[in-house]
């Protein structure tokens, strides 16, 4: 499910990364806090370098013949607490994208809010966490991470969708792209929930005290992270619908139909200021906008032929390079 | 487990790669860091059928890999396994979008199909971009240069350790794999029911393993703070070359 560097628009991005760091710096504070545990950044690093195991680690789904791996971030976040879970699905994340391409650096952002937000602090303090507050036992937990599992990975995939459109690069539409989306995650996910079910039932049986730990300690702050989840979905809302908002400025065709079967006319009178400064983003952050490869065969075929002895020159410098710098390593 | 094997194999070819020495190795990590992130700023703000534009962009990766003296094969090898979900965009937009734009000669090119050529080649050029990042720097240096950019200490320190225990981690899940394959008669790959006991194991080990490690750290005087030697102030070479890289891109 990593988003990629080149199904974004530099506007989503920027927003998303954001957006990322605003929950990163909460972390970090939350971490850093009174009751700073020092053993707690060892621990992170290895259950990081744990969960970059696991997700190669692939098991057969019964029935199927296909192969599904975990995705981690309920795991982390039943075992170290929401918190270090985040940064520490975060270092996995950026790893990912450095080392094997997974993703890419702008994407990074989108990536830790899919997969990190969604999961360690949205679905751990919306759904596992109140299930197993009051009472735990094997039953509560599978129910607990099943449940987290799949509405996690419902709403990252949901935020790939919004994220995709918003940077208009998919000819797909919106309810074709949402009715791909969602149900191959549901399928994911029930798989993904079974298996941290039965990881976290049998740590339950092992070693209790690893889950009941992260459990009590948030119970002495409750308050504090419940409003602060709802903060951070009210600016992931708010910076979601600006970016939509911005495709959908630029991009009127499906805004028009809708607005001549609602009002029976394209035109609408309206305050231009906000369009205008959306527009302004738009056109400030495209860097070179008017060099596209779409008017006429004409500028196509001189495009097309200037490109090629662009990158003709570019290849025949690198191999002179090369050679030259083979030459004087022989020597 | 091929899997684990290849990534423990990506791992140490990319950080024997690092430790050359070019003049592109020896730019400093900041100069590389800004090149890279104004590169795929540059190369993802061009719009979607955009192509022409897009080709050019190739010089970077062409002259920075044979200044590193970094090998066309690894690169391109990690290109190929990156991202599914990029081609099944970019596949999706040239089967969608079949309108014919213009003629060139007798073929006809319809936006999907510039589209998705714009993907891809957005996808190839950001990738190639991070990767020639990383094989030409450090890990060490960039976690160095990520705290001077007033990246938390804690994540730094957390992104380091996490980094130095996959290639631990990894042994130790080929290890038990091993030992699962051999008493699982001739059956391959992991049974869905044994991977709660599996993964269970694993993550006790890597309990027990942080915990020794603390306390080895502790040993040696650790404190809760990470200290790391000083970056030298950034040379004029690198602003010049990171300036004048970026204004190029533009």
């Amino acid at each position: 499910m990593h988003m990629a560097d080149a199904l974004l628009s530099p506007a989503v991005g920027g927003a998303m990364s954001a957006v990322s760091a605003v929950a990163i710096g909460y972390s970090v504070k939350k971490i850093s806090g009174k009751d700073f545990d020092e053993k707690q950044i060892p621990m992170m690093g290895v259950m990081g370098a744990f969960v970059f195991a696991g997700q190669m680690i692939n098991f057969t789904i019964p029935g199927t013949g296909s192969s599904g791996h975990i995705g981690g971030g309920i795991l982390l976040a039943a075992v170290l607490g929401p918190f270090p879970a985040l940064l520490t699905l975060t270092a996995v994340l950026l790893i990912q994208c450095l080392f094997f391409a997974d993703g890419g650096l702008l994407a990074l952002g989108c990536n830790i809010f899919n997969m990190g937000v969604c999961a360690c602090l949205i679905g751990y303090n919306a759904i596992y966490k109140p299930i197993l507050q009051r009472r735990i036992s094997k039953q509560k937990i599978t129910l607990a991470s099943i449940l987290g599992v799949v509405i996690s990975l419902q709403l990252g995939a949901f935020s790939v969708v919004l994220e995709t459109m918003a940077s208009g690069v998919t000819e797909l539409p919106f309810s074709a792209f949402v009715a791909l989306m969602q149900p191959i995650h549901l399928a994911i996910g029930l798989v993904e929930g079974i298996v941290t079910a039965a990881v976290l039932c049998f740590l339950y049986s092992t070693r209790p005290e690893l889950l009941s730990t992260p459990l009590e300690q948030k119970k002495l702050d409750r308050t504090v992270s419940v409003k602060r989840v709802l903060i951070a979905f009210a600016l992931a809302a708010a910076v979601l619908a600006g970016a939509v908002s911005l495709y959908a400025s630029s991009n009127p065709d499906g805004l028009e139909w809708a607005m001549e079967k609602v009002a029976g006319t394209t035109e609408l009178e309206r305050d231009d200021s906000v369009h205008n400064a959306a527009g302004d983003v738009v056109e400030n952050t495209a860097i070179l906008p008017d060099y596209a490869f779409s008017d006429g065969s004409g500028t196509a075929a001189a495009g097309l032929i200037g490109s090629v002895m662009t990158l003709a020159i570019a290849g025949g410098a690198g191999f002179v390079i090369y050679t030259a710098k083979k030459k004087h390593a022989t020597h | 487990m091929a899997d684990l094997s290849s990534a423990m194999r990506s791992f140490c070819s990319l950080e024997q790669l690092a430790e050359g020495d070019s003049a592109f190795h020896r730019l400093s990590p900041g100069a590389k860091l800004t090149i890279t992130v104004v590169y795929a700023v540059c190369v993802i703000s061009f719009p979607s059928r955009s192509l022409s534009a897009l080709v050019p962009f190739a010089a970077y990766p062409i002259l920075a890999m044979a200044l590193s003296g970094t090998p066309w094969k690894t690169l391109l090898q990690r290109i190929a396994v990156a991202a599914p979900f990029v081609v099944f965009t970019a596949l999706s937009n040239l089967l969608l979008d079949r309108r014919a734009l213009y003629f060139l000669g007798p073929i006809p090119v319809s936006g999907g199909l510039l589209s998705c050529l714009s993907i891809l080649i957005k996808a190839f050029l950001c990738v190639s971009a991070v990767l020639l990042l990383v094989s030409t720097t450090s890990m060490t240096a960039l976690t160095a240069q990520l705290i001077e950019l007033h990246v938390p200490k804690i994540f730094c320190l957390q992104l380091t350790l996490t980094y130095r225990y996959i290639s631990v981690l990894i042994q130790q899940a080929q290890q038990m794999y091993t030992a699962y394959q051999l008493r699982s008669c001739s059956r391959r790959g992991i049974q869905m029911r044994d991977m709660g006991c599996f993964l269970g194991q694993l993550l006790l080990r890597s309990y027990d393993q942080a915990s020794r490690i603390y306390c080895a750290m502790k040993c040696r005087g650790y404190d809760g703070t990470y200290h790391v030697r000083n970056q030298p102030p950034a040379a004029a070479k690198d602003i010049l070359t990171a300036g004048g890289a970026a204004a190029f891109f533009f």
